[in-house]
């Protein structure tokens, strides 16, 4: 053979040997190159021989073998082997008796020839008789047996670098699949619906809770539309508009809300839910997950609380129109003030921008702010002219009195507050405390502005009504010293602007 | 095996099939057949499957381009080779060609046949294929890792030598393609396989190659080089329709460092101007084209019949089957093929040869070798061993 057909032997097994990426497969195939190459019947490989000990044999592990199936069931085990014939360089051997020590058939093979690896092993061709061939076996692959040994440390850094990726993926895998378990666990212990839905709007998760509510079951529900599915046909465009948004950019006019909305059961029922909505991206797409309560119990309870809270409100109306009644039996006088009184605070905390809920406890207060007057004699309070120094102590004591009437029952307003300020000044010069500003809570600012503007105004078993501009005259000579700016311009306004009428039943 | 366990009829006739059977089987009544049909022949399979039914007779066989009588080679006709005693047969069609698919295969290959394999110490796993099979060095590599040396290998591929789809391969009951027929001989101490190419001087890149089909010859399309040589050896322009008959003149050598060449045939051309062989040819291994290379037809039959004497003894009045390569026979010509045949019969004394033209080979040259699909082959066994 010339040069030529030697290069083209060893580029064969030299392509194999670099087409391998897995020891097994690199050492068995480079067996299987040579053994065609050669024309003996059998190979063997080991790897990693020990040193050569003391004593003929070594104990070496047999890491291929081809062609001899007695041998090739020693494959990954260690075996003893002469050591004369693992360690050595490149050699044919032929008549050897050192193949009579392998553990196969004997006299299968009476000829060898040894092909170190480089420091990894040795490959052992076997054969029964020296194969035909004119090349000198010895020297012609050690050049690939070097290549060899090479490829078998990247073989094996690559299958141990597999091996992590594959322990790390599989690590990967069981936590994902715990995970899965536990979320399928929650969703189908869940008392709520949990829905999901692709970039498309179509259903890829819905969970028993979702059956129970809805009435679709899972192979009904999955792969729908959901919007199709279980929003009522007025919410649809709506939907559809804030999803295509949503599938841009995971945003929407109820992502990361909470909102209550109506939705379809199968059998065209409406119920009430709450929906609570967040996006997801996964493999670049914008996914949604629902959580959807059914909130017809609490509309419910809600709709009773809110019959019996307009109960107590009536009743505690009535209450207070009773005792304001019962005032009104002992003093015609006061209780016709505190009726106007109130409308006209009223009319001043509407001006001025004030809540309703609040308003009606200013209301309340006011029909009631002069309760503590229960306690003067009626005599001083009808009687004409002026009073003396002790008849006036017992009239200013009326703020507290009432307070201490009122203080302990719960109402959801600062009545009695009211009460014991409704004499106050901003600068101090009120009765009883003596508060000072902001000291004084607002609903008291403005029932002392109608209180004063309603006592000038009406009649008096005292003195003649004077009448509605000296009220306003009074008022504005004070504003900013004993009454509120802003209350004394909305009543101003009120008065002169609205023609608020102090006439309860006005014609 | 006794004498007349391989006669052949110049036509398959039902009732004549039949006597023969039944007289075989009076000596033999365990005994089963192996049925050899030119292309010719192919419609009497189910002649042959009749009569061995009714008989109650197991058969395998197969069809191949033509026969081989003695020194002749036949178009008509049928060889039946006798067992006396039925052996272990299995017949698979379709083989795949996927990774995952094939190892299943083999592994149902290798699971069934293994029980039957232990009790005499020469087997021979006689394989015969559909030459369509592509991936036949694949599986005899696979076959090999997986029964060693518990068995010899030999065999043959069969077929049309148009290299049309044909099914070609039968048992009792089916006819099939794509598949590849095993039989267990034993006692059995295997076959011998020659072709006497020489290596040649002159090698020529085959650059790229995928399974059985080679791309580039020289870093040049593989049809190109082809058309170039062939006008320049033979002043021929190579044509789809003539290539058969050309390539077998340019046969691709892969070279082995014992000196002998694995040789594949081109046997016809790709749609994209790859050449496409009986056999696979490694990836990306660099191949040698042998120009016309010289055969040395009287060292073939020497070494044939040496190995041959070497594991069976006195060859003379023996039973011996042989299988003939359609391309060599088309390389050397049908005269000078005729004559390798009759040489054979000369030297080997009275025997009377049995056989095909085949279209690839499985063996090795020497007992116990490697086992290795080949083309332009002879490859020789003793039929029936005592």
């Amino acid at each position: 053979m010339n040069r030529e057909h030697v290069m083209s032997v060893l580029y064969d097994v030299t392509m194999v040997i670099g087409g391998e990426v897995a020891v097994k497969p690199l050492l068995t195939k480079t067996l299987q190159r040579l053994l065609y190459h050669t024309s003996f019947p059998t190979g063997l490989l080991f790897l990693d021989i020990p040193a050569a000990a003391q004593g003929e044999t070594v104990a070496a592990q047999l890491a291929a073998a081809v062609g001899d199936y007695e041998l090739g069931e020693c494959v990954g085990k260690v075996i003893d082997a002469p050591v004369a014939l693992l360690h050595g360089q490149a050699e044919l051997q032929e008549h050897s008796p050192l193949l009579a020590q392998l553990p196969c058939s004997p006299g299968t093979y009476q000829t060898f020839l040894r092909l170190p690896i480089d420091g990894m092993g040795v490959i052992l061709l076997l054969a029964p008789e020296t194969p035909h061939t004119e090349l000198p076996l010895t020297n012609v692959f050690q050049p690939v047996m070097a290549n060899l040994a090479k490829a078998i440390v990247l073989c094996r850094n690559n299958e141990a670098y597999t091996a992590v990726l594959i322990s790390e993926r599989d690590v990967a895998r069981r936590a994902r699949a715990v995970s899965e378990e536990r979320f399928h666990h929650l969703a189908a212990a869940a008392q709520d619906a949990i829905i999901m839905l692709d970039d498309d709007g179509r259903i890829e998760y819905w969970n028993p809770s979702a059956e129970r509510l809805f009435g679709y079951g899972r192979e009904e529900a999955m792969g729908a539309q959901m919007h199709d599915l279980i929003a009522p046909a007025s919410y649809r465009a709506d939907f559809a508009r804030g999803f295509e948004a949503f599938r841009s950019s995971g945003q929407g006019p109820i992502v990361g809300k909470v909102v209550e909305l109506e939705a379809l059961r199968k059998d065209g029922s409406t119920l009430p839910i709450e929906l609570s909505v967040s996006a997801m991206h996964l493999n670049d797409r914008w996914h949604a997950a629902g959580i959807i309560r059914d909130i017809s119990g609490r509309k419910a309870d809600e709709a009773a609380l809110a019959h019996s809270a307009g109960q107590l409100q009536r009743a505690l109306q009535g209450v207070i129109q009773a005792i304001a009644t019962t005032i009104e039996k002992r003093d015609p006088y006061t209780a016709g003030h505190q009726q106007t009184t109130a409308r006209l605070a009223t009319a001043i905390a509407t001006e001025m921008g004030w809540a309703p809920d609040r308003i009606e406890g200013l209301r309340l207060g006011a029909m009631i702010h002069d309760i503590g007057k229960i306690y003067v004699p009626a005599e001083i309070l009808s009687r004409p002219g002026a009073l003396t120094e002790s008849e006036f102590k017992i009239i200013k004591a009326h703020p507290s009195v009432g307070y201490d009437i009122v203080k302990d029952v719960e109402f959801p307003w600062p009545v009695a507050a009211m009460i014991l300020q409704h004499h106050e000044r901003l600068d101090g010069s009120g009765y009883p405390a003596g508060l000072v500003g902001d000291e004084i809570i607002p609903e008291a600012r403005i029932l002392s502005v109608a209180d004063v503007v309603e006592a000038i105004t009406s009649h008096r078993p005292y003195r003649p009504a004077l009448g509605v501009e000296v009220g306003l005259a009074e008022i504005l000579k004070f504003r900013g010293t004993l009454f509120e700016p802003a209350v004394v311009d909305a009543c101003v306004r009120i008065i002169r602007e609205h023609h608020f009428s102090f006439d309860p039943n006005p014609k | 095996m006794s004498a007349m366990a391989m006669q052949y009829f110049d036509r398959v006739d039902a009732a004549t099939v039949a006597a023969v059977l039944q007289q075989w089987r009076k000596a033999h009544p365990a005994m089963g057949v192996l049925a050899l049909l030119p292309e010719g022949e192919k419609e009497q399979v189910g002649t042959l499957q009749r009569v061995c039914t009714q008989l109650n007779v197991p058969l395998v066989g197969a069809v191949f381009p033509a026969l081989v009588e003695q020194g002749v080679f036949r178009s008509n006709g049928v060889w039946l080779l006798r067992f006396d005693a039925m052996p272990y047969a299995a017949l698979y069609e379709n083989v795949p060609t996927d990774p995952a698919s094939l190892t299943a295969l083999l592994d149902t290959f290798t699971d069934d046949i293994k029980p039957h394999i232990n009790t005499h110490k020469d087997s021979t796993l006689f394989l015969l294929f559909d030459a369509m099979v592509p991936n036949i060095g694949t599986m005899l590599d696979e076959l090999y890792l997986r029964l060693a040396n518990r068995v010899h290998y030999m065999g043959a591929n069969a077929g049309s030598e148009t290299f049309q789809p044909m099914p070609c391969l039968f048992d009792g009951t089916r006819i099939v393609s794509n598949g590849v027929l095993a039989l267990l001989l034993k006692p059995h101490r295997g076959a011998i396989l020659e072709h006497g190419y020489s290596v040649p001087q002159r090698m020529i890149t085959a650059t790229s190659t995928v399974g059985n089909r080679i791309q580039q010859i020289d870093w040049r399309p593989a049809f190109e080089v082809y058309q170039e040589m062939a006008r320049a050896q033979y002043g021929v322009e190579v044509t789809r329709e003539n290539f058969y008959q050309v390539a077998v003149h340019f046969p691709v050598g892969i070279v082995r460092a014992n000196g002998v060449i694995l040789v594949r045939i081109p046997v016809a051309l790709e749609e994209d101007g790859s050449l496409f062989c009986v056999g696979e040819v490694a990836p990306n291994s660099m191949l040698t084209l042998l120009q016309a290379p010289a055969v040395d037809s009287v060292h073939t039959l020497d070494t044939l019949l040496s190995g041959l004497s070497g594991l069976y003894g006195d060859l003379s009045m023996r039973d011996l089957l042989l299988f003939y390569c359609a391309g060599r026979r088309l390389h050397l010509g049908v005269a000078a093929a005729g004559d390798e045949l009759r040489g054979l019969e000369q030297r080997t004394a009275g025997a009377r040869i049995a056989g095909a033209l085949s279209l690839g080979e499985i063996g090795s040259t020497t007992q116990w070798g490697y086992p290795l699909f080949h083309n332009a082959t002879l490859v020789a066994s003793v039929w029936g061993e005592n």
